[in-house]
């Protein structure tokens, strides 16, 4: 009778609407879409990041988020990236292992460790080891220090330099890779590129000249970017289907009276340097000129339209090209790590004009223009400060890597805004209201180890 | 078993009825009755002389010429034979012989009673009953009669403990009974009155009183598999509305009339939208994952009640397709208990609904139905009609000032302001007058007030026409409905029609053999719909909103604005939408001009349901029968969401304004097989009524449907129209229950039962080890007087227990892990891991429950009362539970939390006034569930159920009620005083409680008064306890838009908030009064403002006068003529004042839709409505 009763059971609870599995390459492009997805939002990324450096500016003083209040369960952040790109990428680990593809093994690698230091560099200690293992029943996964994560992502990325560099190119159906279509090489260069960025963001807390080093001084063993097209760059494919550009709503919807503006500080700046990208930045207001919106005064609601320059609309397109990592990024660090001595080979200066020159070019400048622009306007002086300065103004509409390294370097000196909670820009996101519900026996005795527990002000390892 | 009763004389109505009680006494002693010596049977002679007559007639006749009486049943004697037959002054033995012999029938003579049978089963039944007779020694003669003295015909009376000797009285009250000795003890009992012990004490003649129990303890109610089933034997709770009081209550759905008359049931309408759902919970919540709604069952046959409601448009439910004329009765099975034959799907309770059918009225029967609605809004927010929009009390700038709804200049002091209406200034030459900077010059109109909410909502009709045509003879019945429905909402634009037509038959094949089928076919749909929730495509929001100076017939007519001088808006955004033109657009995208809103975003729907239930009924003998069905329900929806040009719309990544069209077709089919073997059998003074079944069900639902982002040519709704990717969906699943199941009661003396079921259901839902589960009930029901004699104002006292447990599975496909994919890129599959981890090894939720009840009637019936006790405990639920992110998941699928209801409901019935001429009925009901979240998985402190608009959220927390609020509050030092720093007042750091979502208690009172033909009637409805968000409230506040902010002092000088402020330090505060004045504006905002909830949170008791009601019945004898048997007349109004509330501007019996998560939040919903119904119902 039983078996009667069964009969067709599995087959009935079959679900036909999902695939059982898939091989290790379907996983790539949907992860990649989801990182640029996360660090490219308007939450996490313009109101927040892009506006506590000062690039952007929030009509309305009374924002909350420009004066650093922040609501624990809007961060998108920490969550989306453990569910969406972290989830998916740790299986495509495991499968690319499976099935013996070191490339996809070695690209897989470099997009989790690219993902995890996101998280990390924005909350600090974080789970690592013990994340990702529900099927062993570890629901409750141990916060790691950030130190020890550090670590674990450059050996990471050490594996990914060597199985890229033995893999032959991934044949990969068109649009599965899209940021290098298959090229194992190129991938690899990204993988030693952002080593060099891991490196530099914790070389106040450790040594890092002998890993540095080895890279730049052995180009052949570990390739890095060589040119601003070789930049890990996504484009979004704009379809409208959920493809787009998540800022694209921002742009277009953005009105004349209210919403963000590029900020006083960063127009003011570029103003200053005769910056040729600030027309590429930045709309002309309706008296046109450029003028940037105020952190320090408040705003009252009866601004006339259009008073200040809203971003420039090239830079919201649907199908936008958002940056992971760029070659001017690496020039940057490069010159800060030369002038730091942390290598030796190579010119500060060059490698400094090379950045800049590089961020010209991406954004349209004219080369003679920046030419112009390096000998004259922005002559490099042999100081940090002005490196920083620079890195700052280059990596607009790259809040999270901009935020990054204003902690680190704590330039370009930022006048704290109106009404600011904290007495510094904040250091760190607060960890999400789900751990305190979720995980919080865990999470409690990581911020008990930080100098102010789990607030915005509390330092975490890498900020001197 | 159908009895046919034959008499042409002329008699009352009450004595047919006693007839046939008679009748049916006649019956259950028939198969001891002594085939005693008669002498009127052997004296009486007949002459007849017929030819080619039926034997109905013949029987006629005969009964016209003597006191004979026939009596047989139908399946047995077919009537329509025809006979002849001639007769000379012979006896009834020596006509009847003739007669009946040639057709098989055997006759049994009882005095004056004849029994006619079938030959075969008379032989079998009467030899037993002969050799009784050998026995016999006396006769022992009587009458008996009532208090009054009217003699009782068929009264039984039989010899204690041998039951099997007995008589009914005769149709003048009169018996004789030949008894063994003349020291026996006669029972005597006839049904309404209480039964009698005599003994007869060497007497052979008697004169017997029954005292009349005046109560109808044969009520017989609709359970479980569609069985039928006598109140009295129930060993739990059960409520059950005929057909007049769910259609005559003019509710907009069947969910609705119940409001306030069931107890233990929660009745909770979502808003005043055409078609909008009712959320129904029967004793409390009791799942902590799925939805809480009961089991909807139609004759037999469980139909899909899924709720159709989304978080922005409330599409309704299953319950809205059927047509409430088609039904005859509806019966609420509470606990577990009652529902536990059901199983899975009936964990939380089910509704029962039984059809009428051909066989209610005999002959053809016709009945005209016409029912005409109208409505407007029950309660409206309170408006302030003193200043008008912008920020500044003295200044108004339109081309800023516009989302400041209500902090604007003073209306009607004679200033004048460019505002909407405002056209563009012309010169002497009609040319347009430009300023400086070439833009257009708009003349300055004079500052008034001119909103007035009534006029946005408009007069609301429902109505409902229908015709119901029925008949019915010995061999069948049928009936056939037509009903129409056609709903004008309040809101501009929107609607609602349907159609039901149902067919339904029965057809007698053999004596023992029929079929019956039931189709019925409902479509209907929607041409434009509200769009709700905090979303500015919510038409009702943005009219809310409009600050006092504007006027909601200039927004109507905004197509003919142009031609007024007042230029389109036009959009000066970057990007892909400039040059798009919207009319009136000059709020904002947050608050569009309503009218455009709804001329150009459609929401429409069309459903269809079919309802196809075809069942046969085998009478094996006659206490053994087998009856079988297979039902058909198909569902098919489409909904379909319409944008033009100019309508803002998130695509999934942007906000377009460039069109929009999202097309979803659902179809769901459930295919139901069920048989059940049925055994009723008396023996002795035990009775067995029994049956074991098995039941197939098999559930597939399919959808389809595409979502084209932006269209290349407005209005065009096509995906050949698609601008951008066109994403499609599709999703199907299905499940498939087999149950076996058996229920036995046995019942002792007619005043004992006890019953005893259990079901066992293969689940495909579940993993092959777990899916096949059992579950048990037993029920115990003692009516007290049968056997213990009680004071005589307690005329009726039953005791009632059950215990149960329910067993429930879980939806398709949570077994094992699959792959998600992404946003839709052509030629790639975007794989991602499923965010909730399936579980390979879940088990089935239980509830059990137990429950206990008393129902004893008081002073003749006068007042009845009944009081239930329950408790029950859900566990081993399979909830969806969040885990850390940082495994990679959000949620895994566990068995896991307990969940427990205790309550208790009471209903009592008073009947002050009974007479000829007047009825008067109270009925008060209580009822009070307490519940408890005993645990949720290890570790989860509190499980989200819904969220409010902000920040606030309803929860499960362990050891609290299902459902607490939490969100931000104000700071509160140790007094309690609300913290104020600089004039302002901080939120908490942390999420606090700020409520719960479910009542204390719920109660209702109705009242009926009929004075001759006209009957009417009361309800209140009352809710106390609990509490709800009202962001409708909150925001209109904030805006500065209702009465209480009509306070000049605060609009000009500012506001000192009534709290405290800390002049000492951190570490030790010195708190005194706050002293410091802020802006008006800042104090609406900042205490209403987003991030504080708790201004929000509202208490959500009330206490409704819902319902008052008139109906009269034209006395037939003026309706006759005109071919009338019956019209009736009523006037209905529902709604109909507030008498208490603690939430000002809403209506607090409101939420967002019927599923769990909507619950407690009001925001920006439709009001309800406030109707008239006028209804009239002819029967030919």
């Amino acid at each position: 009778m039983a078996s009667a009763c069964e009969k067709d059971f599995d087959e009935i609870n079959t679900n036909p609407n999902a695939v059982v599995d898939v091989p290790a390459m379907q996983l790539l492009p949907g992860s990649i879409e989801a990182i640029a997805d996360r660090i490219n939002n308007s939450y996490e990324m313009l109101q927040t990041t892009s506006n506590w450096i000062q690039h952007i500016c929030i009509y309305n003083s009374w924002n909350p988020m420009q004066r650093f209040e922040l609501d624990k369960f809007r961060l998108s952040l920490f969550t989306g990236m453990y569910t969406e790109p972290l989830m998916d990428l740790n299986l495509m680990i495991k499968k690319a292992l499976e099935e013996g593809n070191d490339g996809l093994y070695g690209v897989a690698l470099v997009m989790y460790t690219y993902s995890f230091a996101t998280v990390t560099d924005a909350f600090g200690d974080v789970p690592y080891s013990e994340a990702f293992r529900l099927d062993e029943d570890i629901n409750k996964p141990v916060y790691d220090s950030q130190e020890s994560i550090y670590q674990a992502l450059l050996d990471s990325l050490g594996v990914a330099n060597t199985v890229l560099k033995t893999s032959d190119n991934l044949t990969l159906p068109n649009g599965y890779d899209p940021l290098y279509n298959g090229d194992t090489q190129k991938w690899r260069k990204f993988a030693n590129s952002l080593r060099v960025r891991i490196l530099m963001r914790e070389s106040g807390e450790a040594d890092i000249s002998t890993g540095l080093s080895q890279i730049i001084s052995n180009p052949s063993e570990y390739p890095i970017f060589e040119s601003q097209s070789e930049s890990a760059f996504y484009k979004y494919s704009g379809n409208g289907a959920g493809n787009d550009y998540p800022l694209a709503s921002t742009f277009e919807n953005s009105s004349p009276t209210g919403g963000i503006r590029v900020s006083k500080t960063l127009v003011d700046y570029m103003l200053s340097t005769n910056d040729p990208r600030l027309p590429k930045y930045a709309e002309l207001n309706k008296d046109n000129q450029y003028v940037g919106l105020s952190h320090f005064v408040a705003t009252t609601g009866d601004e006339e339209p259009n008073e200040f320059s809203q971003i420039n609309a090239d830079l919201g397109t649907r199908d936008h090209t958002v940056e992971l990592l760029e070659y001017s990024e690496i020039m940057f660090l490069l010159a800060e790590a030369r002038l730091k001595s942390y290598i030796t080979a190579g010119d500060a200066e060059v490698y400094y004009n090379k950045a800049v020159e590089a961020s010209c070019q991406k954004f349209g400048v004219d080369p003679a223009e920046t030419e112009d622009f390096i000998t004259n306007d922005i002559t490099f002086d042999g100081s940090p400060q002005q490196i920083y300065q620079q890195k700052w103004v280059s990596l607009f509409m790259q809040g999270h890597e901009a935020w990054a390294e204003y902690r680190r370097t704590q330039s370009p000196v930022l006048q704290l805004p109106l009404n600011a909670l904290y007495d510094v820009i904040p250091y760190r996101f607060y960890y999400p209201e789900s751990e305190d519900l979720l995980n919080k026996a865990n999470k409690d005795a990581a911020a008990a180890l930080m100098n102010n527990g789990d607030e915005l002000d509390s330092k975490i390892w890498w900020i001197e | 078993m159908k009895i046919h009763l034959l008499k042409n004389t002329k008699k009352s109505k009450k004595h047919k009825a006693l007839i046939i009680m008679k009748m049916l006494s006649f019956f259950l002693i028939v198969f001891a009755l002594p085939l005693n010596a008669n002498t009127y049977s052997q004296s009486k002679k007949i002459s007849l002389s017929l030819e080619n007559v039926t034997i109905r007639e013949v029987f006629s006749e005969i009964e016209n010429q003597s006191e004979f009486d026939f009596f047989y049943n139908n399946s047995v004697v077919d009537e329509s034979v025809i006979v002849s037959i001639k007769a000379h002054n012979k006896t009834i033995n020596s006509i009847l012989n003739k007669l009946l012999k040639p057709l098989d029938l055997d006759f049994s003579v009882y005095d004056k009673d004849i029994l006619i049978t079938n030959l075969k089963e008379s032989v079998e039944n009467i030899l037993p009953v002969i050799d009784l007779i050998t026995q016999v020694s006396d006769t022992v003669r009587g009458t008996v009669v009532d208090e009054s003295g009217m003699t009782i015909p068929g009264a039984s009376v039989y010899i204690k403990d041998i039951s099997s000797i007995g008589t009914i009285t005769d149709a003048n009250g009169k018996f004789q009974l030949v008894v063994p000795n003349l020291n026996e003890v006669l029972v005597i009992s006839y049904v309404g009155y209480e039964t009698q012990e005599i003994p007869v004490n060497g007497r052979k003649s008697l004169e017997v009183i029954l005292k009349s129990s005046l109560i109808n303890v044969e009520e017989v109610v609709v359970t479980a598999m569609g069985i039928s089933r006598e109140t009295k034997s129930l060993g739990y709770a059960i409520t059950n509305l005929n057909s007049e009081e769910i259609t005559e209550s003019s509710a907009t759905n069947f969910a609705n009339a119940l409001a306030g008359k069931v107890p233990g049931v929660q009745i909770a309408s979502s808003s005043g939208d055409v078609g909008s759902s009712t959320r129904i919970t029967i004793r409390g919540v009791t799942s902590l994952s799925g939805e809480n709604s009961p089991l909807i069952v139609v004759d037999g046959i469980p139909i899909d009640n899924s709720s159709r409601s989304s978080w922005t448009v409330d599409w309704g439910s299953g319950l809205n397709d059927l047509n409430m004329q088609d039904v005859e009765e509806m019966t609420i099975l509470k606990g577990a208990s009652a529902s536990a034959l059901y199983g899975s799907r009936a964990a939380k309770g089910a509704i029962i609904i039984k059809t009428k059918s051909g066989r209610s009225s005999r002959g053809l029967g016709i009945r005209l139905t016409s029912r005409a609605t109208f409505y407007k809004p029950f309660i409206l927010p309170k408006f302030q009609n003193t200043y008008g929009a912008g920020y500044n009390v003295d200044t108004y700038n339109y081309w800023t000032g516009n989302t400041g709804g209500g902090y604007g200049p003073k209306l009607g002091d004679g200033q004048y302001f460019v505002q909407i209406n405002s056209p563009m200034m012309r010169d002497a030459d009609g040319n347009i007058m430009y300023d400086e900077n070439g833009i257009p010059v708009f003349q300055p109109l004079a500052w008034e007030a001119k909103k007035d909410m009534n006029e946005f909502f408009e007069l609301g009709l429902d109505l409902i026409n229908s015709v119901e045509i029925s008949n019915s003879s010995d061999k069948y019945s049928a009936r056939l409905s037509l009903s129409n429905t056609k709903t004008n909402g309040m809101v501009y634009n929107t609607d609602y029609a349907k159609n039901d037509i149902s067919f339904s038959g029965d057809y007698k094949v053999t004596d023992n053999f029929s079929f019956n089928a039931n189709v019925q076919y409902h479509t209907g749909g929607s041409d434009n719909r509200t769009y709700g929730n905090n979303y500015p495509e919510n038409a009702v929001k943005s009219a809310l909103f409009m600050p006092a100076n504007y006027d909601f017939d200039f927004l109507r007519d905004y197509q003919n604005h142009a031609s007024m001088g007042i230029p389109l808006t036009d959009f000066v955004y970057p990007g892909t939408n400039e040059g798009i033109k919207a009319l009136n657009w000059d709020r904002g995208d947050y608050y569009p001009n309503p009218y455009f809103l709804l001329d150009n975003k459609l929401l429409q729907y069309d459903f269809s349901k079919l309802l196809a239930i075809i069942g046969f009924n085998f009478d094996i003998n006659s206490w053994l029968s087998l009856s079988g069905k297979i039902a058909k329900e198909s569902n098919s929806q489409v909904y379909e969401d319409k944008a033009n040009d100019g309508i803002r719309h998130w695509t999934g990544s942007v906000y377009s304004y460039k069109g929009f069209y999202n097309y979803s077709a659902i179809t769901m089919d459930n295919t139901t097989m069920n048989f059940i073997l049925r055994a009723n059998k008396t023996i002795n003074e035990f009775s067995i009524n029994s049956f074991i079944g098995g039941e197939q069900y098999d559930y597939i639902y399919k959808s389809n449907g595409y979502n084209i982002p932006e269209l290349t040519i407005s209005g065009f709704f096509h995906p050949d129209n698609a601008a951008g990717e066109t994403t499609v969906n599709k999703y199907m699943s299905r499940k498939k229950v087999n149950s076996l199941f058996g229920s036995m009661e046995i019942g002792y003396h007619s005043g004992l039962f006890l019953e005893i079921t259990g079901r066992n259901d293969w689940s495909s839902t579940l993993p092959a080890e777990n899916r096949s589960y059992f579950y048990p009930s037993i029920k115990l029901a003692g009516l007290i007087h049968e056997f213990v004699s009680l004071p005589q104002w307690l005329s009726f006292l039953k005791v009632r227990a059950s215990l149960a447990q329910v067993g429930a599975d879980t939806n398709p496909y949570n077994l094992s892990p699959v792959f998600g994919s992404r946003n839709q890129i052509t030629g790639i599959y975007e794989a991602t891991v499923q965010n909730s981890l399936n579980n390979p090894t879940l088990k089935p939720e239980r509830t059990r429950s137990w429950e206990t009840g008393l129902d004893m009637r008081l002073f003749k019936g006068r007042l009845n009362l009944d009081l239930s006790y329950y408790q029950s405990k859900s566990f081993d639920q399979i909830m969806r539970i969040d885990v850390s992110q940082t495994t990679g998941y959000n949620s895994r699928y566990i068995n896991v939390g307990e969940i427990d209801n205790e309550g208790i409901e009471l209903a009592v019935t008073l009947v002050p006034v009974q007479t000829t001429n007047i009825d008067w009925e109270i009925v008060l009901n209580y009822s009070k569930n307490k519940n408890t979240v005993v645990e949720l998985a290890e570790g989860v402190e509190r499980l989200q159920i819904g969220s409010g608009i902000y920040t606030a959220r309803s929860y499960a927390v362990p050891d609290r009620p299902y459902g607490e609020i939490y969100g931000y509050g104000f700071q509160r030092n140790e007094n309690g005083d609300i913290i104020t720093v600089d004039g302002y007042t901080p939120r908490t750091d942390e999420l606090i409680p700020l409520g719960n979502i479910l009542p204390d208690w719920i109660g209702g009172a109705m009242s009926t008064f009929r004075y001759k033909n006209i009957t009417a009637g009361i309800l209140l409805d009352v809710r106390m306890g609990g509490n709800l968000e009202s962001a409708t409230v909150n925001w209109l506040r904030r805006d500065g838009l209702t009465t209480e902010t009509n306070v000049a002092e605060m609009r000009e000088n500012g506001v000192v908030i009534d709290g405290v402020m800390n002049v000492g330090t951190d570490e030790e505060p010195v708190w005194v009064k706050n002293n410091i004045s802020i802006p008006f504006s800042d104090f609406l905002s900042t205490t209403n403002e987003y991030y504080n909830d708790e201004s929000m949170i509202f208490d959500a008791s009330y206490i409704k006068l819902k319902e008052l009601s008139l109906y009269y019945s034209v006395p037939p004898s003026l309706t006759r003529k005109f071919w009338v048997q019956n019209l009736r007349v009523g006037l209905v109004a529902r709604n109909v004042a507030l008498l208490y509330a603690n939430v000002p501007h809403i209506d607090p019996e409101t939420s967002l839709n019927s599923l769990d998560s909507g619950q407690g939040w009001e925001t920006f919903n439709t009001p309800s409505r406030r109707s008239i119904n006028v209804s009239l119902i002819l029967d030919f």
